[in-house]
């Protein structure tokens, strides 16, 4: 059995994560950042040297987490800014080739590329990452199934990731994609229950195929050590108003939608692609099954269901394709640390 | 890059489809970051206003049929 805090903590209280990447102040190529500055907790190391997880603690409302985040923010600028680099949030670094950028330090991590090879290498991709407390394994599950066919809207939202390698991709979320090349993504199996969840990990841990339950990267996931459902799906937004919006939308979601029956998983292949290429002018399948609907209407019945009163959020991709477009990348990269 | 926040009223809202369509008013609008409406009314915006002016977003509104109330520009 896998020990979990579930119903330790309020349901539905709220922690976030972000991940930034770290450059060199002139020339805006990645560097790392600096290990001096991490402490374990709030200021983490990840999978490359360049990019720091910022974690904010339990909080009872998003207001609360995002001003965490933004101390959190302030606090890994002015480290990064001693050793003359910059921060930026995005879900890809437009200019940055994603295989030529060095492995963190960390056993795990190493452990974990030696394994995963070129599917681990390309995952130079940031991703907001919204924890939300959950009452009991059970209610976690069911609040997994019911806010899953809601997901791929939200990452047609956070979209943010339209140039890897310097290349446009002609996707508007190229992340999502690449996290597709990882053995364990995407939307989840059909699980029978926890025990049936916890069985899976278990299985896995036994034949030495993940450490623990963060080697699955499911879009989102039971996170029994917190107690929460964690929900990953989004792309690193750039500005804190954008995360903010985001994780407000996705707590009330994992709060108020209910469940019924698994999810199907071939509408959400379907919508999550259709999320990743087009964005915010997508066109996805109605969790009902019934027709295709725009993302601007999808977001009004989703956010009419849970009491969000979201009607926009900024069309993050759009942004960086109009940008680079018109005055080139260099100026998207300028511009995304000066959002930052 | 300071982003400014504030909270509208605009009239014509009525129904859930008002609130969808003044979500649409404001599609495109580079540099608005969020923004929350309701069915009584009350718009939450916050933007920044090194890329986009107060009253662009309030044109903006208003082009959707919803006009600030009390708020003169």
């Amino acid at each position: 059995m896998i020990p979990h805090t579930f119903g330790k903590s309020e349901p539905f209280t709220v922690g976030i994560e972000e991940e930034l990447f770290c450059l060199d102040a002139e020339t805006l190529a990645p560097r790392p950042f600096p290990r001096a500055a991490l402490d374990g907790a709030r200021l983490k190391e990840e999978l490359f040297a360049s990019v720091v997880e910022l974690n904010t603690g339990v909080h009872r409302t998003v207001a609360e987490a995002v001003a965490e985040l933004a101390s959190l923010r302030a606090r890994a600028k002015e480290a990064a800014g001693e050793a003359g680099l910059v921060l930026a949030a995005a879900g890809t670094w437009p200019t940055a080739v994603p295989e030529e950028q060095p492995v963190g330090e960390s056993p795990a991590y190493r452990k974990f590329v030696h394994y995963a090879g070129p599917s681990a290498r390309r995952q130079y991709v940031s991703g907001l990452h919204v924890h939300v407390g959950m009452k009991s394994p059970d209610a976690c599950m069911a609040a997994l199934e019911a806010v899953l066919p809601w997901l791929p809207l939200v990452l047609a939202l956070s979209a943010n990731s339209p140039y890897v390698a310097g290349e446009d991709t002609e996707l508007r979320s190229a992340r999502a994609e690449i996290l597709t090349l990882l053995p364990r993504s995407a939307a989840p199996p059909v699980f029978g229950g926890y025990e049936d969840w916890e069985q899976f990990v278990e299985r896995l841990v036994a034949l030495g195929l993940a450490d623990e339950i963060t080697r699955i990267w499911w879009d989102v996931r039971p996170h029994p050590r917190f107690g929460t459902l964690e929900i990953r799906v989004a792309d690193q937004p750039t500005r804190l108003e954008t995360t903010g919006a985001l994780a407000a939308l996705l707590q009330a979601m994992a709060a108020r939608l209910v469940e019924d029956g698994p999810a199907s998983r071939g509408l959400y292949a379907q919508n999550r692609w259709a999320a990743l290429r087009f964005g915010h002018e997508a066109e996805l399948v109605h969790p009902d099954g019934s027709r295709l609907v725009s993302v601007s209407e999808l977001l009004a019945e989703l956010a009419a269901r849970v009491g969000s009163e979201l009607v926009h959020v900024s069309d993050q991709a759009r942004e960086q394709l109009d940008l680079g477009r018109a005055d080139g990348l260099e100026s998207v990269c300028r511009r995304l640390v000066e959002l930052t | 890059m300071a982003v400014q926040t504030d909270t509208i009223q605009v009239s014509g809202v009525r129904c859930e489809r008002c609130v969808m369509r003044l979500g649409a008013s404001l599609k495109g609008l580079d540099g608005l970051e969020a923004a929350n409406a309701n069915l009584m009314g009350q718009v939450t915006l916050a933007w920044d206003d090194d890329r986009l002016a107060r009253k662009d977003i309030l044109d903006a509104l208003a082009r959707g049929g919803f006009t600030p109330v009390g708020t003169p520009e």
